[in-house]
């Protein structure tokens, strides 16, 4: 007798439907599986069976052929144990073929037929709803990430016989609902971390101000223990809450690398810290299985690289793609995947080897070696920072004495979101959503500055041996300034101010 | 006879010692050019195998030819028999029988100060290097140095740049540029003053011909100063070449534990004079010379906020967070009135976001 079961196989972030058949026929008894399967597929026959007798269904010695079609996609992953369990069964007659109908199955199975969680629920769940399913069974720990999803009628179950309890007979399986737009703006994490904390430091704050409003990659730079990770860490809280298309796509990456929280969803903006030993494809997303890397992972969101220099060479290098098209492409001979990469890169460097230079009472490194130090980050990832900023250490003073007038989170949002607000009239009809992006052959048009402002420029352009590059990178953050004081016009003010931020060039 | 001198300080390879014995097997230059091949062969057999130097070189130019050669690559020469050597040099021991040189040779009548210390110095001390070497431009002295990375460098750069003469001994030939990095202050210190060296054009900069050059570097000089030196360094050297010159020795002091210090601090325990402050090491080498008080001329027509930014800077580099808490000034107001004082040419900024005044 044959039996089909939907289920999905995920690829790269995206997912296929795949059908799960099942036949039994006389013959020599045996369980053959085929479709194009990976190893930990191959090897669900022998749970499946397990599970099957431990759960207490005697399946009569025939010849049991399994198919995952279409046969031309590769099947990783335990999801499948499920839905191949389900289809023997209806196989054999256990359950009848209508009860499958539009069901959408996904889990692992123990031996002792409990079903465990897998990764990636949320994109598989959104592309049975896609094809047309009804309801879907996935496994109990995974429920709340599929009952992100909306339009369709998703299962946690925990154990197979209540899955094939609820297939005949309707029986009872637990439901969840969750109110996404109530959970993003509960912001459990911002008031966590708030730029009250920080005393002091206003220069580097107000740059991280610059950098969430235009949504400019930054680069801090100043001695250990100065405050860097923690005005980084707090650079999320100022960004504009997501919508609720960002919370799922975000979560949708979270999910296939099984990263999403407890509540199935992510609501605040991901904040990812990869320590400096990771490798280039953990950092870019890859393996046999292509899987999102720390740049995919932060999509949305602000990737912190702590200790710049510190990393590989060629790991930084592969950040330099992603950070100019927001995505990035990975070719295995599996096929080609595109994972989305839309962060805001934050990252933290020492001045010099000891830290405080140029800070000349406390600085002992030679020229020579702060150069070196400072040559370990390419040009073109330097290129690609648009804000400079140093922090400086905190005399005792400051420390001690809590100012009561250091800014709260909340208050330097309100001047972002206003930002972001006046850039979206602005590139409105156009393929720009915020300054950082604006390409040079753009700039006349959106930050045109008057004749007398044009001067000062040029005395600054000379004056400070600035670069093509170097100030186009000025105007787009003096735009930025002029959109935070809500400013039509960008200002000498401004310009002054963008100066501050330029990127860092050694002097002579 | 300064062609015959020419020639004779342009055979590669041969040096000091070997020119001295040459000139005493045959009395002068010239002698040596016409030398019949059987004396140079005399010479062979007992144990000088560097003459044939002496003969390939012979061979290939002619006192002639290495002058034209000289003077089409804008090279000159002096021998220390010509009245345009410096007179500096004239009693030093080991004083080089002749110099090449681009642009100029340091004036005999204006004070000439050497400014030397480490290649790998601190930012401080070639700020103080800057100091020292812009004051003596200021009151109209000569800079003498190597050259090189780091302090050397760091002087030379700001007397050319203050209107000042500056002259470098190089330890290569004076068509060499080394280090390469400092193509651009060669060319200034050519059009400034001059790039000396008593090693034929063409010579590579090799190790050994360092310290002997510095020999030069001190008798060129009527007072050495060592800015920043570790214990065992080229700036050492050159400081035991002035106490035997009888050239006077400043140093710079550091802290004990500072290991660029120590050479510094070791010269002044055996007497070497203290440099307290530019302003006092300028009162005991140009008595004559009045510091003239900079008035801000009404030109220059201050904003009161550019006024109060530029009281509260210094000759020393301050950060902008510092400078942002003594004025209270907000970071934009801030970075437009630096802006302008630098437009104006009274401030500097010496580092990222770190500013010094200029006057």
């Amino acid at each position: 007798m044959f039996s089909l079961v939907r289920s999905a196989v995920l690829y790269g972030i995206e997912c296929r439907m795949i059908s799960v058949e099942a036949d039994v026929s006389d013959g020599l008894p045996g369980f053959a599986m085929v479709g194009c399967l990976s190893s930990e597929v191959r090897e669900a026959q022998d749970r499946v069976r397990t599970a099957l007798k431990n759960s207490g269904y005697r399946l009569p010695p025939k010849k049991i052929t399994v198919n995952l079609a279409p046969a031309d996609i590769r099947k990783s992953g335990s999801a499948y144990d499920l839905p191949i369990a389900i289809a023997v069964m209806a196989a054999h007659g256990y359950l009848p073929q209508e009860a499958l109908e539009q069901k959408f199955l996904l889990g692992e199975l123990g031996l002792d037929g409990s079903i465990h969680g897998i990764h990636g629920v949320l994109g598989m769940v959104k592309e049975a709803r896609k094809a047309g399913c009804s309801s879907c069974i996935v496994p109990l720990a995974n429920l709340r990430e599929g009952a992100v999803i909306q339009g369709i009628r998703v299962y946690g179950a925990g154990h197979l016989r209540e899955v094939v309890a609820h297939l005949i007979s309707g029986e009872h399986l637990p439901e969840e609902s969750i109110d996404i737009e109530g959970k993003i703006s509960e912001d459990k994490n911002r008031a966590k971390r708030d730029f009250a904390d920080i005393r002091g430091q206003h220069m580097a704050k107000r740059a991280a101000e610059i950098a969430a409003a235009g949504m400019h990659n930054l680069l801090l730079s100043g001695p250990p223990g100065a405050g860097k990770t923690m005005i980084a860490s707090r650079i999320p809280g100022i960004l504009p809450p997501l919508s609720v298309e960002e919370a799922l796509e975000v979560s949708q990456i979270h999910s296939v690398a099984g990263t999403l929280p407890g509540e199935g969803i992510l609501t605040a903006r991901p904040f990812r810290m990869p320590h400096h030993t990771i490798s280039p494809v953990a950092l870019a997303g890859g393996g046999t299985n292509p899987r999102p890397g720390e740049i995919s992972l932060a999509h949305r969101g602000v990737l912190y690289l702590d200790e710049l220099p510190e990393f590989q060479k060629d790991t930084l290098e592969i950040l330099r793609q992603p950070l100019e098209e927001g995505e990035i492409r990975i070719s295995r001979n599996s096929g080609q995947y595109v994972f989305p990469a839309g962060f805001m890169l934050v990252a933290s460097r020492n001045p010099c080897r000891c830290g405080f230079f140029p800070d000349r009472r406390k600085c002992r490194c030679s020229d020579y070696e702060v150069r070196k130090y400072l040559r370990r980050i390419s040009r073109p990832l330097l290129d690609r920072i648009d804000l400079h900023v140093e922090v400086q250490q905190i005399p005792y003073e400051d420390l001690v004495q809590g100012s009561s007038e250091e800014e709260t989170t909340t208050q330097i949002r309100a001047r972002v979101l206003r930002a972001q607000e006046i850039q979206r009239e602005r590139y409105d009809g156009s393929t720009y959503r915020f300054n950082a992006e604006l390409t040079a052959a753009d700039l006349k048009k959106y930050c045109p500055i008057e004749s007398e402002e044009e001067r000062h420029m040029k005395q600054i352009y000379e004056q400070k041996h600035l670069t093509a590059r170097t100030y186009h990178r000025l105007l787009k953050v003096a735009r930025t300034i002029a959109d935070l004081e809500g400013s039509t016009q960008i200002a000498m003010r401004h310009l002054d101010e963008a100066v501050l931020y330029r990127p860092t060039e050694l002097l002579m | 006879m300064e062609e015959y001198w020419e020639w004779l300080c342009s055979i590669p390879g041969i040096y000091q010692a070997q020119k001295e014995f040459l000139l005493r097997c045959f009395g002068t230059p010239r002698a040596v050019w016409e030398a019949t091949e059987g004396e140079l062969a005399y010479l062979e057999e007992r144990g000088c195998g560097w003459i044939d130097k002496v003969r390939k070189y012979r061979e290939v130019s002619s006192p002639e030819k290495t002058v034209h050669m000289h003077r089409e690559q804008g090279i000159q020469f002096t021998s220390h028999e010509h009245t345009k050597y410096p007179g500096r040099l004239q009693n030093i021991a080991g004083k080089p029988y002749g110099l090449f040189y681009k642009g100029r040779l340091p004036e005999e009548e204006r004070k000439s100060v050497a400014i030397v210390g480490a290649r790998m110095c601190t930012r401080s001390g070639k700020e103080r290097a800057e100091q020292l070497a812009k004051r003596v431009a200021l009151c109209g002295g000569q800079v003498v140095s190597g050259a090189a990375y780091g302090i050397d460098g760091a002087a030379q750069w700001a007397a050319v740049t203050n209107g000042g003469a500056s002259y470098a001994v190089l330890g290569c030939g004076v068509d060499r540029c080394y280090p390469a990095s400092h193509r651009a202050l060669f060319e200034r210190l050519v059009e400034r003053g001059g790039i000396l060296s008593e090693f034929p054009p063409g010579t590579p900069p090799v190790s050994a011909h360092f310290p002997v050059r510095n020999r030069i570097i001190s008798g060129l000089a009527d007072l050495v100063v060592v800015v920043e030196a570790r214990k065992k360094s080229g700036s050492l050297i050159t400081a035991d070449f002035a106490a035997e010159q009888g050239r006077t020795v400043m140093a710079v002091p550091g802290r004990p534990e500072d290991e660029l210090s120590a050479g510094c601090n070791e010269l002044i325990s055996q007497g070497a004079g203290v440099i307290l402050s530019v302003d006092l090491f300028a009162k005991s080498i140009f008595p004559e010379f009045k510091k003239k008080k900079v008035q801000l001329s009404d030109d220059f027509a201050l904003a009161p906020a550019e006024k109060l930014v530029y009281s509260s800077l210094d000759f020393y580099s301050k950060s902008i967070w510092v400078l942002e808490e003594s004025t209270a000034l907000s970071l934009a107001e801030l970075a437009g009135s630096l802006l302008s004082l630098e437009m104006k040419g009274l401030v500097k900024e010496t580092e990222r976001n770190y500013y010094a005044r200029l006057v």
